[in-house]
């Protein structure tokens, strides 16, 4: 390798807010409140979003007490239910999985892994935030609505979704369509502030191809979401007139006891397309960010280079733009041209090839790895194998003739909690317990983070492998209770109390996890600025945790790519990004 | 949906060519040093140029899905919208006519003549008021003859295209006031000019968005194209 001087890339540009610009807080308010720096917003983003997960937890809680012993909690009717299950997909969907990888990972680590100050724009990062919160609190407000949250799914598919036999029919639905117009309002300002910031505001030596994959996947995330979103806006803003203003773009002629309603002629097939035009990169809006953290905890722990880097960006890319033509798939049982059904059947298939690539590449930098089973590292490898799982099982349903009958039972419910549930679950808590120590200075608790580890992963494999054959058996998802189904055998409900037990103590273990988050900030081990020898920038600021600004008095400056570790003939195992090599010992 | 795709394709192709130069076959782990390729110093501009371009490639996404409901949800055959076009073509030339006059107000703000500067932008805002203020009267027509809850939509869809297009208008004349007092508080008519040219291309993108729906919404000269694009094939 060999250094290039550093006097051919200066004056170093960029368009970060240098020093003197940035808004540098007076008073407790706007250090901790209202603050700009994106480091304190990544942890309000992040602590908003675990809170209204807690709930999302709660409420998972009360589906399996009512599928796994029917009957016993009265408190649970079946509107009760709908409305639990409906909040509960849409909190851990979109209010807590985009809203953690986003806006919790993405302004912690984008200024600080590319070498910025901060964000290009902090007073739009901060805006972001606090429409996000609102976005939270009027969701939560439909619970204590006339009428309760809405019970319509977290598909919110008309026409039921606004017709008066579902609960939450009156304010319910109002106000969760009101939040996902805030929520989407609050993430463009957030999403258009992380692109510009990757594209503009690199420190000098930081190309595109020396981002770590961290960045990338997280960037490439934000895009889709900026196009995704969109449609969810269109679909929500309209669902929102014909349920206020009596406009018929989603509601057909419907007579509802014995009533016709004044709607007429519209399309509930146009709105499940705009649904799932969002709701099919969504997965990926969360799973882009997954994949390029666990590439990064992977390597960290592993002392060893990705496998295949350049195919693994390439990969992210390629994953980004052909989220945009499977949508369909979701959309099998609602009828379409047979034609089309090959086509999104054929590009869902397609979309394996480059997640596959991912996986192999993951396993080949394990190859032969100084694997350290950190709780990080155990986090990434059973992500590793819960996508794996979870991928497959999607390579069955994104086949029509194989959806068609399973499209109603648990058998999606399992697929989709293990590739979209509990993988990036798992992705956020490998994260949290890595870069825990450069937030807080501290290190979490080892032998609390593998208690929290170990019941997480066996629980969550007991909890949603065992529903697949549920699923295969034929149990159907969506209903309250599941009696006189003859050929549904009496086995099916010890299976469903077992998972029940499971999905409680499984719900229990996470009390463990907050429990060392909070016990960790004044009991933990004190970290120091690079407590697992890594490369990349975040671990190279002067102080821990980083001040406002990062960087002190000079911006770093980039000498190679991310992934340094037991270089030959170096000092040590690592060469962080920011050392040139003649002082790292590497030859040149 | 296959105007969206074709929307999504021509981001795809933009994206494409910017990615082609920024050297994704390069073997990072060969080569070492602080090897830059950032664009030349833009600072602050450079940034809010391309944060503009991104939220209006969102905002242009975005109309693109409503002209694509349109197509999919209005039938070929309907009645239309019960409003006499001459009205949205009198706030059409508004829309456009503010959209001259902030091309105007940045030219004489690059020269630096700054009271013309602040005059043109004015007009620019009291023709955008017009235009505003136009839709907002023909949102009451349709609303008043019962047309936006009519069974083919079309009157609901104009409804809801002026609703946000005018949203997105107002929220633009929000950050032209926030300039114009800027830019009177501080008196830096490079900061101005920098400033209106943003603002230019905002609305002068909202004016393409516009013309867009209206082609959809009335038949214009181009509604024979949109047509094309947006209805799927009988």
């Amino acid at each position: 390798m060999v250094d290039t001087p550093i006097g051919a890339a200066g004056p170093f540009p960029g368009s970060e807010p240098d020093e003197a610009e940035l808004y540098h807080p007076h008073s407790w308010l706007t250090r901790y409140v209202f603050s700009q720096d994106a480091k304190v917003i990544a942890i309000q983003y992040s602590g908003t979003a675990l809170a209204i997960g807690f709930v999302a937890l709660i409420l998972s809680w009360l589906i399996r007490l009512q599928l796994g012993f029917p009957g016993l909690f009265s408190f649970i009717g079946p509107a009760e239910y709908y409305q639990i299950i409906t909040m509960h997909g849409m909190i851990m969907v979109v209010y807590l999985l985009t809203a953690v990888f986003l806006g919790g990972f993405g302004n912690y680590l984008i200024p600080l892994m590319i070498g910025a100050r901060d964000m290009v724009f902090p007073y739009v990062n901060m805006l972001s935030y606090w429409i996000y919160l609102l976005a939270v609190l009027v969701l939560v407000a439909s619970f204590f609505a006339p009428g309760g949250p809405t019970g319509a799914g977290w598909t919110l598919y008309p026409p039921q979704a606004i017709l008066s036999g579902t609960p939450g029919q009156g304010w319910g639905i109002v106000l969760m369509l009101a939040s996902l117009i805030l929520f989407i309002i609050g993430f463009t300002m957030g999403g258009v502030n992380y692109v510009v910031t990757v594209l503009q505001a690199r420190a000098p030596g930081m190309t595109l191809m020396r981002m770590p994959l961290t960045i990338w996947g997280i960037f490439t995330a934000t895009v889709l979401a900026l196009l995704a979103f969109p449609a969810l806006f269109v679909g929500a803003v309209m669902m929102l007139l014909d349920r206020l203003l009596g406009t018929s773009f989603f509601m057909p002629m419907i007579i509802e006891a014995g009533q016709r309603l004044h709607y007429g002629g519209g399309t509930p097939i146009l709105f499940q397309h705009l649904f799932w035009f969002f709701g099919h990169p969504e997965v990926y809006i969360v799973a882009l960010p997954a994949f390029g953290i666990v590439s990064d905890l992977i390597s960290t722990h592993a002392r060893k280079n990705i496998f295949g880097y350049r195919m693994m960006v390439w990969a992210i890319i390629a994953i980004g733009a052909l989220s945009f033509v499977v949508w369909a798939h979701h959309m099998y049982v609602s009828g379409m041209n047979p034609y089309f059904g090959f086509f999104f059947a054929t590009t869902t298939l397609i979309i394996a090839v480059p997640t596959a690539i991912k996986v192999y590449n993951w396993v080949l930098t394990l190859w032969r790895g100084d694997i350290h089973l950190t709780v990080p590292m155990l986090f990434a490898i059973a992500f590793i194998v819960t996508f794996l799982n979870g991928g497959l099982t999607g390579l069955f349903l994104g086949n029509v003739v194989v959806d068609v009958p399973l499209s109603d039972t648990l058998f999606v419910v399992a697929h989709f909690h293990m590739v979209m549930g509990v993988a990036p679950i798992l992705v956020i808590f490998g994260g949290i317990y890595h870069w825990y120590p450069k937030v807080t200075g501290r290190m979490l608790d080892e032998r609390l983070g593998r208690l929290h580890f170990w019941v997480t992963f066996l629980g969550a494999y007991l909890i949603f492998f065992p529903m697949h054959y549920l699923g295969l058996l034929g149990v159907p998802r969506r209903y309250f209770e599941i009696t006189g189904l003859g050929f549904i055998p009496a086995s099916a409900a010890s299976l469903n109390a077992f998972i029940s037990v499971v999905a409680l103590v499984v719900g229990a273990a996470q009390v463990v996890f907050v429990v060392n988050l909070i016990r960790s900030l004044w009991h933990g081990v004190p970290a120091g600025g690079n407590p697992w020898h890594a490369t990349t920038l975040e671990w190279q600021t002067p102080d821990t945790p980083p001040r406002h600004g990062n960087w002190g008095a000079r911006l770093p400056v980039v000498y190679r790519w991310p992934y340094d570790y037991s270089v030959p003939g170096a000092a040590e195992d690592f060469v962080p990004q920011n050392q040139p090599s003649h002082t790292a010992g590497v030859a040149p | 949906m296959s105007l969206v795709l074709l929307y999504l394709a021509g981001l795809g192709a933009v994206s494409g060519r910017w990615l082609a130069r920024q050297h994704l076959a390069a073997k990072p782990w060969l080569s070492a040093g602080p090897s830059l390729t950032l664009p030349p110093d833009g600072g602050t501009e450079l940034a809010a140029k391309l944060a503009l371009g991104i939220f209006l490639a969102v905002v242009g996404l975005l109309f693109a899905l409503l002209v694509a409901a349109y197509g999919m949800r209005v039938p070929p055959g309907s009645t239309g919208i019960p409003l006499d076009p001459r009205l949205l073509w009198l706030t059409t030339g508004f829309l456009g006519l503010a959209s001259l006059l902030l091309h105007r107000a940045g030219r004489a703000a690059r020269r630096g003549a700054e009271d013309e500067a602040h005059a043109t932008l004015l007009a620019a805002v009291a023709a955008s008021l017009v235009f505003l203020g136009g839709q907002g009267l023909a949102w009451r027509l349709i609303w008043e003859a019962e047309a936006g809850r009519t069974a083919d939509a079309a009157g609901s869809f104009f409804v809801l295209i002026t609703l946000l297009h005018g949203l997105h208008l107002a929220g633009g004349l929000a950050a032209l006031a926030r300039i114009a007092v800027g830019a009177a508080w501080t008196g830096s008519p490079a900061r101005l000019a920098r400033s209106i040219g943003l603002c230019t291309l905002y609305w002068d993108a909202l004016l393409v968005i516009w013309l867009v729906a209206f082609g959809i919404l009335f038949r214009t000269p181009w509604s024979g194209l949109i047509d094309v694009l947006c209805r799927p094939p009988a």
